[in-house]
Order: C-alpha cells, then sequence, then structure tokens
C-alpha cells in the first residue's frame, strides 16, 4: 500500500486501520520484569515499599540501573524467557499475591483487565483457585498477563 | 531481661513487623492463656481426616477415596466404634490418647456457598451472608482483650488474614527466608502454560531442574517426593509456638495451610492429601512442642471453608461439599472423643455432601467464652453479629 500509492501516508493510514487484522492483533511480547511489577501493582491496587520493588527487580534480573548495556534493557522474549527466569517469575507471582494486605477479588479484577479477551481457561482457574491470592498469583502468572 | 533478649533473638531471625505504634512492643503480660486458629485454605476433606469408618454405608459412598479400617496395612488409626483417623495424621494421634485433641465433626460454617473466596470470608468474617466484611471474628475479641500497647494478636506467614483484620493493630511475623512456590501454584500454572509455545517448554525445564517429578507437569498429580509445600507448614507453626510461648509476647495467634483441594487424585492412605494431612499433622505436634510448659493453657482449633462431596468424582478426587471436620487441640481440652451430632451417611445434603450439624461458630464462641473469658452478650452481638441463637458448644474444656 505504501508503494502502491506513492508514499502516500494518509492512505496508508486509512488502510492500516481499517485492517481487521491490526485490531485483532493477540499480546505478542512478553512483558520485562519490570513492565511484569508495574502492571501487577496496577492491577491489584497495592504497590509494596520501595525497598522490596528494588529486591522483586532483582530477583528477576533486572535491578534498576544496571542494564547490561547503554542500549538499555533487550526487548526481544528470548532474553527473559529462560527456564529460570521464568520459574523465578512464577515464583514472584505467587509471593507478590502473598503480600498484598486486602486482595481484591480476582475474578473480578481479571474481568477489568482482560474483559472477554481472557480464554475460558485462564478464567476458569482463576474463579475456581484455592484462595483469593491463590487465584490473584495465577492471575498475574497467566500467560496472558505475562505478555503486553 | 533475658527473656526479654531471647524474644528479640527469636524475632532476629524472621522479620517481625509491629505495624503503626513505635515504642513498646512488650508489656505486661495478659494473662497466661493461649489461643491459636489454624485456617485451612481449600477445602479439607473431613471424611477423609477423620473416617466414619464405622458407618455401614462409609466404604460403598466414598468408593475410590475411602480408607481401611484399623488393623489392616496402611489402615487407620482407631479413635472410637464409629471413627477413626487418617493414617497420615499419626503424629496428632498421641494427644487423642493424652485427652487433648478432640473433633467435632459435620461442623460446617453457617453459609451455603461453593465459592473458595466467598466461603473464606465468611468463615473469616463470621457472618452468614456477603455484605461489606472488612474485619474478621478474632478482631472483634481482640477488641475485649487488648488493652494499651501490647499486641496480643499474631499473624504468623505473612499478610494479616481478613480473621485478624480490623480496627485492633496486631503483629506479625514471616520468615526471612523467600519461600518456594507451592507445588499446587506449579501444577495450577503448569496446566495454563500447555499450549504456550514459548512459556510451557520454559517452565517444563525449571521445574525439572528444580526437581519437581515429571507428574506435576502433566494430570497425574501422584505422590512424590516433592512436598514442600505441606512441609512449610511445621516451619512455621513451630516459630508460632515460641512467639507466644514468650511471657511478654502474643497470645493469639493465627496461622494458614493450603493445599487442601483435591479435586484431582486425592489420594488415600497415600498421595497429595496424605502428603498435606502429614505436613499439618507436624506442624501441629511441633506447635506443641515449642510452647513448652504453656500448652497446658493452651486451646487450638482448625477449621477450613467447607467439605467435599462424599462420593469420589471422575478423577479421583472430591468436589466441594458442605461439612466439614473441626480440630481442637491444647492442653486445655477435655479430649478424646468426638464432639457433636453425627447425621450418618445415609441421608445426604443435596444427594450429595455431609449434612451439618453443628455451626462452627457455636465452637468458636465456646472456646472464647470459656478460654479467654469474653462473655455472651459481647460473642452473640459483637463478635458473631446476630448470632444469639447459636449457643456455645458446652463441654469442649476442662475446668
Amino acid at each position: 500500500m505504501f508503494r502502491d500509492s506513492g508514499g502516500d501516508l494518509r492512505r496508508v493510514t486509512a488502510a492500516v486501520v481499517k485492517e481487521d487484522a491490526a485490531w485483532r492483533a493477540p499480546l505478542a511480547k512478553i512483558r520485562r520484569p519490570e513492565e511484569l511489577v508495574i502492571a501487577a501493582c496496577r492491577v491489584s491496587g497495592f504497590t509494596p515499599p520501595p525497598e522490596m520493588l528494588v529486591n522483586s527487580l532483582r530477583s528477576l534480573d533486572q535491578m534498576p540501573f544496571f542494564a547490561p548495556s547503554p542500549a538499555g534493557w533487550p526487548d526481544i522474549a528470548a532474553a527473559w524467557v529462560s527456564p529460570e527466569a521464568v520459574l523465578r517469575r512464577a515464583q514472584w507471582c505467587e509471593r507478590y499475591a502473598d503480600r498484598i494486605p486486602d486482595p481484591p477479588d480476582p475474578v473480578a479484577i481479571a474481568e477489568q483487565a482482560f474483559g472477554e479477551a481472557l480464554p475460558a481457561e485462564t478464567a476458569d482457574a482463576i474463579r475456581l483457585a484455592p484462595s483469593r491470592r491463590a487465584g490473584l498469583a495465577l492471575l498475574l502468572a497467566s500467560p496472558q498477563f505475562q505478555r503486553r | 531481661m533475658t527473656t526479654r533478649r531471647h524474644a528479640l533473638k527469636l524475632l532476629a531471625a524472621g522479620a517481625f513487623s509491629v505495624l503503626g505504634l513505635p515504642g513498646v512492643v512488650f508489656a505486661q503480660a495478659p494473662g497466661d492463656r493461649r489461643f491459636v486458629l489454624v485456617l485451612l485454605r481449600g477445602a479439607l476433606d473431613g471424611l477423609a481426616a477423620v473416617p466414619p469408618i464405622g458407618d455401614p454405608h462409609y466404604a460403598g459412598r466414598r468408593g475410590a477415596v475411602a480408607l481401611k479400617p484399623p488393623g489392616e496395612p496402611g489402615g487407620c488409626l482407631a479413635l472410637d466404634k464409629l471413627f477413626a483417623l487418617n493414617p497420615a495424621l499419626a503424629a496428632i494421634h498421641p494427644y487423642w490418647g493424652k485427652g487433648e485433641l478432640l473433633f467435632v465433626h459435620a461442623s460446617g460454617n453457617g453459609y451455603r456457598t461453593r465459592s473458595h473466596f466467598d466461603a473464606q470470608d465468611l468463615m473469616e468474617s463470621g457472618l452468614s451472608a456477603k455484605g461489606t466484611m472488612s474485619d474478621g471474628w478474632l478482631n472483634r475479641a481482640l477488641a475485649q482483650l487488648q488493652k494499651g500497647d501490647h499486641r496480643l494478636g499474631l499473624a504468623v506467614g505473612g499478610a494479616v488474614p481478613l480473621v485478624l483484620r480490623g480496627p485492633v493493630p496486631v503483629a506479625s511475623w514471616e520468615p526471612a527466608a523467600l519461600q518456594d512456590a507451592s507445588p499446587e501454584f506449579m501444577t495450577a500454572l503448569a496446566q495454563l502454560y500447555r499450549g504456550d509455545p514459548l512459556l510451557g517448554p520454559a517452565l517444563g525445564e525449571g521445574l525439572k531442574a528444580q526437581n519437581f517429578s515429571e507428574s506435576v507437569l502433566g494430570d497425574d498429580m501422584g505422590g512424590g517426593k516433592r512436598g514442600f509445600g505441606p512441609k512449610s507448614f511445621a516451619p512455621l507453626a513451630a516459630t508460632a509456638g515460641k512467639l507466644l510461648a514468650a511471657p511478654d509476647g502474643p497470645r493469639l495467634a493465627v496461622l494458614e495451610m493450603g493445599g487442601w483441594d483435591t479435586h484431582v487424585n486425592q489420594g488415600t492412605e497415600s498421595g497429595r492429601l496424605a502428603e498435606n494431612l502429614r505436613g499439618l499433622a507436624d506442624g501441629l505436634d511441633a506447635l506443641a512442642q515449642a510452647l513448652g510448659p504453656s500448652w497446658s493453657q493452651t486451646v487450638l482449633v482448625a477449621v477450613t471453608e467447607f467439605g467435599r462431596t462424599v462420593a469420589a468424582n471422575g478423577n479421583n478426587g472430591t468436589d466441594h461439599g458442605t461439612a466439614s471436620v473441626l480440630f481442637v487441640m491444647g492442653g486445655a481440652v477435655k479430649g478424646g472423643r468426638i464432639a457433636g451430632d453425627w447425621p450418618g451417611l445415609e441421608q445426604l445434603q443435596d444427594d450429595r455432601d455431609l449434612r451439618v450439624a453443628t455451626d462452627s461458630r457455636r465452637v468458636m464462641k465456646a472456646l472464647l467464652r470459656d478460654h479467654l473469658g469474653l462473655d455472651a452478650a459481647t460473642l452473640d452481638r459483637k463478635v458473631f453479629p446476630d448470632t444469639t441463637a447459636l449457643t456455645p458448644v458446652s463441654g469442649l474444656l476442662r475446668a
């Protein structure tokens, strides 16, 4: 479209907006640890004290201000999805959920965060979780929440 | 002075946060009586913990989850003519013999719901129906007991559970070492990651590296050596005991334990539920040991939000039910018996569940009244609002 129209950005933009696939694109990118932590705090309404946040990020291998290169933190999934990293992310989700002083209803939070975009299997697992904290931990660790 | 230093040393091993008021933590001891509430989250199968082996309908109704009677290999431990004890609870069997353990069977919490969240909220708020619940019955009880700065209430393990939340400030303790993820959580997560080409294989590899058995990743739960979930309860319980034993320490503690939601492959004398029961019994025993001489003035009660179906389901597990069992344990308990009426297994609630014969709040009221000295009017109106009709169960404690 860009080539065909000779670089007409207005037509390209209109075409992109009209293209169905653009609106249905699934969540594709794995959240980096700081994105996961921030998203978790936002969705649950609880932000732990700063020391705890820094420790969280350190345990997830993203010590603030200590990016490996001037280019900053990597942006590709492979950098964040090693077996140990995934395990630690899952552990972090459970521990974080255990710390929320007044845990909200996980079903309501899932509804707010995803609405109908949450697959039935994930929604069921959350609804049937053995405790509120377990339900919240599952939501945060779910494949959907791990992505943006 | 020595006792204070000793207590402080213990606390340095964990993070003892005194929420709110600075300054004096330990003041005059309030008295020597201790009370421990253990919340069993996930719906404990009371019929598996304390099976009514002598009930004529037991074996037939329970099918795949039925236990063997005392005397057979892997069989239950004898209690009385009708009831026996799951062999995985062996560590607390001696307390029965000493008269320091009783069970209230067919107990329920006065509400009808199969949602874990709602049921736990109601169990902890002490109400019969959902409403606005921002505080718990134990905090309301503390309002009658706590004078001055000395915090009598203690939440063990992490954040303060609803049952202890409210206007009265409480202390909390959590272990300094970070806990590993629970097997229950990892199993549920592995299931969710199954179809994910990126996270699924990564989690699988990560769990293998941590020595989870292969069975965590599939449908078969099996027994297995992993069990740091159930094994994490005993150290928490032991610490609770030490803190409660301190002459100028807290007096009312709450502990929590999960892993009870056995929908799949519950097992019988071995398996998931057995491992969890073993962890519970080890913890209760450790708590009693840690309390030392104070055990004689202690009452502990363990409660769950509801029970499980009498019959097994298609996955060799059980689903959400109604009545379950309460454990009441302590040196101050008049034990060695099953309290409460037994509705039997012939007539079931909704053709599937054990019927409730005793509202658990009647037990809680009795313990608060007879052990901690709260008066009837306060219990009926403030601690458990609108429960004048629920009379405390008598005869649970020694005079």
